[in-house]
């Protein structure tokens, strides 16, 4: 499953997001602090998680930039929802 | 140095760093006071001018791009006199505090809404209360912003420069009529020509105008058209905006509905910046500041309103938004004309929501300002602190350096924003998303996180 989180990120991103989908992006890419995302790109990335992972809604005090920042990082947040959602 | 960067989605500019949320620095009535106790003590000695903001939330009509606080004159005319009366007693309670002692003024900025809007007596009135409370004896300009519409009136203005009103400025945003009228912004060409006759006949000499680029149904022609109209009119300064799409807007909603044929993209949005660049350029209008370009008979000077994210901004009127290099006071009035009116009543100062900034924070905003002004000193600047960033920027002919300057490359003049958000701390690019989450969560407005256009 994280894999699989991990994929529709880099491809969210990377089509989406920066326009390239030749850019190389690594599990552990900081996308944030490369500024291959801005804040916006981070709004349009969360609802797009939302949408295609089936999370009603993030929590707003876990919008941070470590939650976000890589696509590992990104993957353990939306695992941790669909988590909780099982339980 | 292996660290590529290749902007694609060009990002607006940055005027405001760092930034107020309202869900995040709401300001309570019960620590207001201690948060402006700073007013007690003189201003420190600063290098960095001091200048006034004035903002005029009555527009006529609502053009349905604009993020800003504004009321429909329309419906609030019983307000104006409240409001006019409220904002000069704003202005008194500043002059009250050790603060301005002795600070001298040197620009006034009327922004809004449409100050030029306010009748004559009531434009006047604020500005007397301004001379009065506050040393205003070297203020080298005062601004005032209308639309079309409000500056045709010769007369007035021939009132207000002799009530020291130096410099005005009109929101042209494009000759396509078609387009004007689907942004909602209802003077048509005929009125934007009537108007600089008006100021021309009223000998007002400085003015400027804005324009808006990357809206739904435009294309590069169109930019170059405007580009070639506006070069006609002889403007001495002139702003280029991006229009910004953003989620929950009227605008967003007849995007959804298909009202536009076209939609821009980051391709279409490059296009337009670069034929905005080469245009002004070929008309001999050199880019002075990331989104300015002067008439070379008239390029920026000091106290000009171009320096005003360099300086101490105080701003009066709801919304507002104050920044004090001197004290770190970062905060912004109601966005709300009833709230302000009545917080002021009240004896209060009507803020809304703020912050204190830091040491370290003053020094990300100094080098948001490299890209902003084209290029900075690197005395103005901790360069030591930002020079891997910097010389990341470097590698990319995103920016350069000298033996004593930081500056932009003319790549970089196309990504000046992505420049400032790469200098962004992690802590405000996370403050950023926050607020922007919250802000669509609630369906608010993601500029002052209220109902504007939403």
């Amino acid at each position: 499953m994280k894999n699989e989180i991990i994929a529709a990120v880099k491809s969210f991103v990377s089509a989406k997001v920066v326009y390239n989908e030749t850019v190389k992006i690594e599990d552990n890419t900081e996308l944030w602090k490369t500024g291959l995302i801005d804040s916006m790109g981070v709004i349009r990335l969360i609802s797009h998680m939302q949408e295609v992972f089936e999370i009603e809604e993030f929590d707003y005090n876990d919008i941070t930039l470590d939650n976000f920042n890589t696509p590992n990082s990104i993957a353990d947040l939306v695992l941790k929802y669909k988590t909780q959602i099982k339980q | 140095m292996n660290d590529t960067i290749d902007f694609k989605e060009k990002l607006t500019n940055f005027y405001r760093y760092p930034s107020i949320c309202l869900f995040q620095d709401g300001i309570k009535k019960d620590t207001q006071a201690e948060y402006m106790s700073f007013l007690d003590k003189p201003r420190i000695k600063t290098d960095r001018q001091q200048m006034v903001y004035i903002h005029i939330p009555f527009c006529s009509y609502l053009c349905n791009y604009c993020p800003f606080y504004k009321v429909p004159e329309r419906s609030h005319t019983a307000m104006i006199e409240p409001f006019v009366k409220a904002l000069v007693k704003e202005i008194e309670m500043y002059a009250e505090r050790g603060f301005f002692k002795g600070v001298k003024i040197t620009n006034i900025n009327w922004g809004g809404g449409t100050p030029m809007l306010l009748g004559t007596e009531h434009i006047i009135t604020i500005l007397d209360a301004l001379y009065k409370n506050l040393d205003c004896s070297e203020v080298g300009v005062v601004s005032i912003e209308g639309d079309a519409f409000s500056l045709q009136d010769k007369d007035k203005l021939k009132a207000l420069k002799a009530h020291g009103v130096t410099r005005t400025s009109m929101g042209i945003q494009t000759f396509n009529e078609r387009l004007r009228k689907k942004l909602g912004v209802l003077p048509d060409v005929t009125d934007v020509y009537k108007s600089v006759k008006a100021i021309e006949r009223a000998d007002f000499g400085e003015w400027g105008c804005d324009i808006l680029y990357n809206c739904p149904d435009q294309n590069v022609t169109e930019i170059r058209y405007n580009v070639d109209r506006i070069a006609e009119l002889s403007p001495w300064v002139i702003d280029a905006y991006d229009l910004n799409i953003s989620p929950n807007t009227k605008l967003q909603k007849m995007v959804d509905a298909g009202k536009f044929n076209t939609i821009p993209n980051n391709i279409s949005e490059i296009n337009m910046f670069q034929a905005l660049m080469e245009g002004f350029e070929g008309h001999g209008y050199p880019q002075t500041r990331s989104v300015n370009w002067n008439n070379p008979e008239h390029m920026p000077h000091e106290n000009g309103i171009l320096n005003v994210f360099n300086s101490d901004l105080i701003s009066f009127g709801p919304s507002g938004r104050t920044f004090l290099y001197s004290t770190g006071k970062n905060y912004r009035n109601h966005t709300n004309l009833e709230k302000y009116i009545e917080d002021i009543n009240n004896g209060l100062f009507p803020l809304e929501a703020g912050n204190d900034v830091t040491q370290t924070q003053l020094e990300e905003r100094d080098i948001m300002l490299v890209p902003y002004f084209l290029e900075r000193k690197k005395t103005d600047i901790n360069y030591s602190r930002f020079k891997e960033k910097i010389d990341i920027m470097a590698h990319n002919d995103y920016m350069y350096t000298t033996d004593d300057s930081v500056g932009i490359t003319e790549k970089g003049k196309m990504w000046a924003g992505n420049i400032q958000y790469f200098f962004h701390s992690d802590d405000e690019m996370g403050r950023m998303a926050k607020s922007m989450f919250k802000s669509i969560q609630e369906k608010k407005n993601l500029f002052n996180q209220d109902l504007m256009n939403v």
